[in-house]
């Protein structure tokens, strides 16, 4: 039972991760950078809850406030470029921060143990859950509370005037700029909320895994975040949720009996997927055939 | 209105806009005619403030509009639709006129809605579709669609690329039925268009662009009776 408890924290927390990217994504930016961010709500986080005594939901509102603003600095510079340019300054930004905490010791003594970051170490004993009798399920449950949150938030959003600006954005810039619209706050307050969001998911990360090291925030974990919005498209939020399913539910943990053959099947599968659907598991098609079956009137249109 | 002085604009060694010199006119169609490759398009986006010209200056009711963003030339007062429509084509129609409305984000929902319904009533067509992908829209449609989210900004001055580029004959004429209507509806309209027949009978005063400078400026009645223009633009059926 722990088990599925487990795979349910994760599904929920890659979640949050990709749409932290498919906010950015919809502007047409490709951002490798949301490694960074999360990075930067988990040790913030986690930082709260272990050194100063905070409680989890202000610690994740501060760490993801503070992911929000250095995605907002990050971006002035990195919307100047685009495309393979924005791919590698992002990219950069993630290592810088992955390094930073690399180096980043921090440590006070509580009951005669030193806690807090400690460099390549990292930082261990992030035990806000345990200390405070949560179950796997009231974790699992409280992980789920946030993905909807965010998820109903950006539903909202899409479907709302600011939704159809950024999307104008990341489909024709010239269109876009002609009808008035600004790229420069477009771009960076896509930037911003992406960093917002992508800080939540981390201080929720620090705390059901208890411990963090620089190596959990490599590009490895920066192209998960693009890869569940790429593969799940950009229809909707929910693209992104049957992506991470996909990934993490059906691919990693399904596969787990295929041994060392899992790895190579992965990718072989991913590309398979991207070439069934080109434009997303979850694309139009789906939304409209969905959209049927509920109102139950109608054929999808094809 | 629009006051354009020496406007020298390159692509990189390349000057398209050589020294740029017309004015428009408020409440009236002012027409750019030229060839192919004469800058017309360099123009309008110089005024729109995509491009950057490197000289001159474009002055709009007193204000200097050249070193401003596009989004602050719109404003300024200032839309334009864009050369090949450029509808945004995953968006429906009604998000697309939204994006339009991007200045008027903060407290004018009420009003921003009233001017969407203004545009499915001066357009019909789109109101049909207003829940249809933009892109699944035929060429006249995706024009109109141009129009009015440019409209959504309440310009002062609409600029328009070649409206009538590829549109089929009835279609060419019902874009310049709209432009009639916004004309009288008191929009003034800086127009391109490579369609001199049709023009004729809207714009009240025409510039020539030629290899990025303005080689004739006229009414309509002086441009027909230019023997070079008849003969470049007007074809033998300029008489008839």
């Amino acid at each position: 039972m722990d088990f599925y408890l487990g795979l349910l924290q994760i599904i929920g927390v890659h979640t949050i991760l990709g749409l932290s990217a498919y906010v950015v994504m919809l502007t047409g930016q490709l951002s490798l950078a949301q490694a960074g961010f999360f990075a930067i709500g988990a040790y913030v986080a986690g930082m709260l809850t272990v050194l100063a005594g905070f409680h989890i939901v202000p610690a994740m509102l501060v760490g993801a406030l503070l992911a929000g603003v250095m995605a907002f600095i990050v971006g002035f510079p990195a919307l100047r470029v685009k495309g393979l340019m924005l791919v590698i300054a992002t990219l950069a930004f993630g290592e810088f921060v992955r390094l930073f905490f690399f180096n980043f010791d921090y440590q006070i003594s509580k009951g005669g143990i030193s806690v807090g970051p400690l460099g390549g170490e990292g930082f261990r004993q992030i035990r806000f859950f345990p200390e405070n009798g949560w179950t796997s399920l009231d974790v699992m449950l409280f992980v789920w509370a946030v993905v909807i949150t965010v998820m109903a938030a950006l539903w909202w959003m899409d479907r709302s005037r600011a939704g159809a600006v950024l999307r104008a954005v990341g489909e024709d810039e010239l269109a876009a700029q002609s009808a008035g619209i600004n790229l420069t706050v477009v771009k960076v307050a896509a930037m911003t909320a992406g960093g917002f969001i992508a800080g939540l998911g981390g201080a929720i990360y620090a705390h059901y895994t208890t411990h963090i090291e620089h190596l959990n925030f490599g590009v490895i974990l920066a192209t998960f975040a693009i890869a569940y919005p790429i593969l799940g498209g950009l229809s909707n939020v929910f693209g992104t949720l049957v992506a991470v399913i996909f990934i993490q539910g059906v691919l990693v943990e399904g596969l787990r009996f295929m041994g060392d053959w899992r790895n190579l099947l992965f990718g072989a599968l991913i590309v398979l997927a991207m070439n069934v659907r080109p434009r997303g598991l979850f694309d139009e098609r789906v939304t409209a055939l969905l959209k049927g079956l509920f109102t139950g009137r109608g054929h999808a249109r094809t | 209105m629009l006051e354009v002085r020496g406007i020298v604009t390159s692509y990189g060694k390349i000057e398209a806009l050589r020294g740029v010199d017309l004015s428009v006119e408020e409440g009236r169609i002012t027409c750019l005619l030229g060839p192919n490759g004469a800058g017309k398009t360099t123009l309008m986006m110089t005024i729109a403030g995509i491009l950057n010209p490197s000289r001159g200056s474009i002055g709009f009711d007193g204000v200097e509009l050249v070193g401003l963003t596009p989004s602050r030339v719109v404003r300024q007062g200032i839309a334009l639709v864009p050369e090949n429509r450029l509808v945004f084509p995953d968006m429906n129609v009604r998000e697309n006129l939204l994006a339009g409305a991007f200045l008027r984000l903060a407290g004018e929902r009420a009003e921003v809605d009233r001017d969407l319904d203004r545009m499915f009533d001066r357009f019909p067509r789109l109101r049909e579709r207003a829940e249809q992908n933009a892109g699944t829209l035929s060429g006249g449609e995706q024009q109109m669609l141009a129009v009015a989210r440019a409209l959504m900004a309440r310009p002062r001055l609409l600029l328009m690329d070649e409206p009538s580029l590829g549109l089929a004959p009835l279609m060419v004429e019902e874009i310049f039925r709209i432009i009639r209507d916004l004309h009288r509806d008191g929009t003034s309209i800086f127009l391109v268009e490579q369609n001199a027949h049709m023009a004729l009978q809207v714009a009240h005063r025409f510039f020539l662009l030629e290899q990025g400078r303005v080689t004739f400026d006229g009414t309509p009645g002086e441009l027909a009776e230019d023997e070079v223009i008849q003969r470049a633009y007007l074809g033998s059926r300029a008489n008839g």
